[in-house]
């Protein structure tokens, strides 16, 4: 193409790629046409084996699909129903248990009454309940909803390869940090979809499924906070607030908005099966010295 | 079509030969072309909707396998509460005797939340995890990913601290901060090396942190080191003030008071 081949090999060969590399063939196959010679018997029985064996392969890969699509589909629904079933009695449990406790609560503090040292001791566990989330508490706060517009990112181009488990889902990691900054923004108690979070409380995904306490949760996601006036201000000026402006830029729209009241339910199973109070360090010690077993 | 500037009788040949190419004629390969569309269109449309299935449906069975567990696992936990309460009542409304045995029960009840609440030391069973991070790659996501896989795997009791320095007792509010050079938990600014300790069952406690994606994975992708030590006794002795809630206050239903 020009007097410097030495240095335009390559190039040469890269032009009449892109400019007329198909032309030949086109060309050629035009002349045939206009000739009138009719494929030869050859290329016929190559394009028919070639049919054949597509097809062959897409049934096959049709049957097997639907060999195994009932096991798993049966064997998956049946663990639906198992869990579906399950959720709902612990549910119904959950609610009498919560008379129950409410009825226990009534009768322990009746009979503290009746002396001094009961009647101190009925005020420490009252705080002790509402702070641990062992009661139900009720108070001014604020309210974070979090909803997630999966269906909208999956269809806006109608190309199911771009759908993106993360994109538009919430994951326990931003359940977890949305929490964190509503503690950090002061709140005394809070609960996710009228879920009571306390010390014991884990916020876990399996999948896409958001587990909170064992219960697996559905969205939108609500987080509800009892706690200082400041707390949404505090909330949104600051990692939380930043936080869910990004969620925003990946398809989970929020809300965060006051309360004058929210009532957040006491939570289910308390229950201490490995630590206790150690018998030689006085209740109510100060803080002491640490480092007691030592490390290195 | 458009604007007369063209001449090109080229151009103009070249336009009437796409325009004949797309003009809808009944040939045979036209009316292939179009029924394999449409089997597309149609094999598509059924994939999106399989996809789109909501809730549990939707998910793999492995991730149902998990779920099913847990939820068993909170059934019985219910039912452990629920036979608790019982006991409780059956020995609280009892006369005289009922009076003794509902301090006697308070005295429990506040003992059990007391641990809860950060205001008694505990001992029990559990793991320390030592985590040393030498490059500053661990903040707070990283620790507050620890503290939900430990509650997750059944921490009673946790302790955090910098391990020749301040400790904070962990309670269900505590919150951790980024801050420079560390981590400020609750208010109190934590360095590396940190140390957990937790009270719980030890091996389940060390094998959630363990786990591929875990906490020590992570801990290694950050090139910090993660230690994690299984002890037949933990004492956590940091402790929290006695609760007194501003704006909590007891639920009217049930705890009225």
């Amino acid at each position: 193409m020009s007097e410097s081949p030495r240095r335009d090999a390559s190039m040469v060969l890269l032009t009449s790629l892109g400019e007329d590399s198909l032309d030949a063939g086109y060309a050629r196959a035009a002349a045939r046409r206009k000739q009138g010679a009719p494929p030869t018997r050859y290329g016929r029985v190559i394009l028919a084996s070639g049919l054949v064996a597509i097809g062959l392969l897409l049934t096959t890969a049709a049957a097997q699909a639907r060999d195994r699509a009932p096991a798993t589909a049966q064997a998956r629904s049946e663990l639906v129903t198992e869990i579906e079933d399950r959720t709902g009695a612990n549910e119904r449990l959950e609610a009498s248990l919560a008379t129950e406790r409410a009825a226990v609560s009534d009768e322990r503090r009746a009979g503290l009454r009746i002396t001094t040292q009961g009647s101190r001791l009925a005020r420490v566990l009252s705080a002790l309940e509402s702070t641990t989330g062992a009661s139900g508490v009720t108070g001014p706060g604020m309210s974070v909803r979090l909803t997630q517009v999966t269906a909208e990112a999956d269809d806006s181009d109608g190309d199911p390869r771009t759908t993106d488990a993360v994109e538009g889902r919430v994951s326990d990691r931003d359940l977890q940090t949305v929490v964190n900054e509503v503690w950090a923004a002061g709140a005394e108690a809070v609960a996710v979809n009228e879920q009571r979070l306390t010390s014991l409380s884990a916020i876990r995904s399996a999948g896409e499924a958001i587990l909170v306490d064992f219960r697996p949760l559905s969205p939108p996601y609500e987080v509800q906070a009892v706690g200082p006036p400041s707390m949404r201000a505090v909330f949104v000026g600051g990692f939380g607030g930043s936080y869910l402006q990004v969620l925003r830029d990946y398809g989970i729209d929020f809300t965060v908005e006051d309360r004058d009241e929210v009532e957040l339910p006491a939570s289910a199973g308390l229950r201490l099966r490995y630590a206790t109070t150690p018998s030689d360090v006085p209740s109510g010690a100060k803080p002491g010295p640490r480092d007691r077993t030592s490390t290195q | 079509m458009t604007p007369a500037d063209n001449d090109n009788d080229d151009g103009a040949r070249r336009r009437a030969r796409l325009r004949s190419a797309l003009r809808p004629r009944a040939t045979r390969a036209q009316l292939v072309a179009a029924l394999l569309c449409a089997v597309l269109g149609f094999a598509a449309a059924v994939q999106v909707r399989a996809n789109q299935d909501a809730g549990l449906t939707g998910l793999r069975q492995t991730d149902l396998v998990r779920i099913l567990d847990d939820v068993s696992e909170r059934g019985g936990r219910l039912q452990a509460e629920a036979r608790a309460l019982q006991e409780t009542r059956d020995r609280v409304t009892g006369g005289s005797t009922g009076t003794l045995a509902a301090l006697e029960e308070a005295r429990e009840r506040t003992r059990v939340l007391g641990i809860l609440a950060g205001t008694l030391a505990a001992r029990g069973p559990g793991v320390e995890l030592t985590i040393s991070d030498v490059e500053g790659q661990v903040g707070a996501d990283v620790l507050l990913d620890a503290l939900q896989e430990l509650r997750d795997a059944g921490a009673e009791a946790i302790e955090v601290s910098t391990v020749t320095g301040p400790a904070v007792r962990v309670v269900a509010s505590t919150s951790l901060v980024d801050v420079e050079g560390g981590v400020e938990v609750d208010g109190t600014r934590l360095v590396s090396p940190y140390r957990f300790r937790v009270i719980g069952e030890s091996r389940t406690l060390a094998a959630a942190l363990d786990i591929p994606g875990g906490v020590l994975d992570v801990l290694r992708q950050r090139e910090a080191q993660g230690l994690v030590t299984q002890r037949s006794s933990v004492l956590i002795t940091s402790l929290r003030a006695a609760p007194s809630p501003r704006y909590a206050r007891p639920a009217p239903w049930g705890d009225g008071g």
